[in-house]
């Protein structure tokens, strides 16, 4: 089951590209002038995304550079605590939001420190890869197209953000004691 | 909102950084950072590239649209107002699909393309469209069946059952997608009755 799914992810892409090669070759498309014509709209859209993304690196770098991000996750130790939660978690479920890279970094040092399957290594797995980053989506998704008025869209990410972190540490142990 | 997000993350690293006596690592650390971006950015810039191509010969030759006409009753459920647009609404699948899989290289891509095209239908280009929103909140919420990255990082951290998760990733994900959908059609249903808000 599992080795099926890992089968379907490594195909689809080699698939999708033969599909649409071969359609286009059917249509009668001129491919390669199509083709370059996409690559430069999209090395257009990079260059435009280029200061919305070193806008949350230099952002996020000092957040956690500084050791604010430690000094979040001290305040809330107490509550965690309480819990019989490990406060790593809180300071993974602050940065998943921000940077999907640092997160990943934070997972894969947690995994280490505690066992991929112990109980906060399992927690951290399902928080890590249950939600998007929404700070990075929004901000590369609206940032190029230009909008400025995002409505209610950053409260809702982190809406199902907080809601996926609580599930996740709600049955995290679940899983883990299998 | 990013602009309060943006200035708390920056005013909190800078105060806290002074106060605990680490200014000297202000500097350094925005230009390492500053860096990094151009890096990422060039890396970015390939990847973008080569599926902007691709994606390209796709909306040329009609691909996108069998797509759509595939996921269609899906789809006319959550963007009932763009029923006819097929170019986008196969995109939107595709990028929903891409993300489903864990193929974070292509969803991203393919997301950018998405936005490009329902920006061409948005009538406040400054504003979020409503199909905007709702796409975002399909985006944001995570519905993940395969993550592969993930269970590839297990793995190496000497994981016996790397692929766990699997069940609870899906699970999860997907009440947080609901979440994401319920927040949104709640806010755009309040939206109707105050159409001048401004929550920037």
């Amino acid at each position: 089951m599992i080795n099926l799914l890992i089968t379907i992810s490594q195909w689809a892409i080699p698939i999708l590209l033969l599909c649409i090669l071969g359609f286009g070759r059917i249509k009668k498309i001129h491919l390669y002038e199509v083709f370059i014509q996409g690559v430069m709209e999209g090395i257009r859209t990079t260059i435009k995304l280029t200061p919305y993304i070193m806008a949350i690196f230099i952002a996020v770098g000092l957040f956690r550079g500084s050791g604010a991000l430690d000094f979040i996750a001290y305040l809330a130790k107490p509550v965690f605590s309480l819990f019989k939660i490990s406060p790593d978690l809180f300071t993974l479920g602050i940065l998943k939001p921000l940077s999907g890279s640092a997160a990943l970094g934070i997972t894969a040092e947690l995994l280490q420190k505690y066992g991929a399957d112990s109980t906060t290594g399992v927690t951290a797995s399902i928080i890590q890869s249950s939600s998007e980053t929404t700070l990075y989506v929004l901000s590369l998704y609206l940032g190029s197209v230009h909008i400025k008025d995002s409505r209610h869209s950053l409260i809702m990410g982190l809406t199902g953000e907080l809601i996926a972190f609580m599930i996740a540490i709600a049955i995290g142990p679940l899983v883990a004691t299998h | 909102m990013i602009n309060t997000v943006w200035l708390f993350l920056m005013g909190l690293g800078i105060v806290i950084s002074i106060l605990s006596g680490k200014i000297a690592l202000i500097t350094p650390t925005i230009f390492s950072s500053a860096e990094h971006a151009i890096r990422f950015c060039i890396g970015l810039a390939g990847l973008i590239g080569f599926w902007s191509g691709i994606l390209k010969i796709a909306e040329v030759s009609g691909v996108n649209e069998i797509i759509a006409k595939f996921f269609q009753p899906f789809m006319s459920l959550l963007f009932p107002s763009i029923a006819s647009h097929n170019n986008i609404l196969g995109l939107i699948s595709l990028t929903i699909t891409a993300n489903l899989l864990g193929l974070g290289n292509v969803a991203t891509p393919l997301g950018l393309k998405t936005m490009a095209e329902l920006q061409k239908i948005n009538p406040i280009p400054e504003r979020a469209s409503d199909e905007i929103c709702t796409f975002l909140a399909l985006v944001l919420g995570g519905l993940s069946i395969i993550p592969s990255t993930l269970i590839a990082v297990r793995a190496q951290a000497g994981s016996k059952e790397a692929a766990i998760i699997l069940g609870p990733v899906f699970l999860t994900s997907l009440v947080g997608t609901l979440t994401t959908l319920v927040v949104n059609f709640v806010s755009l249903k309040l939206s109707k009755y105050n159409p001048k808000e401004g929550t920037r």
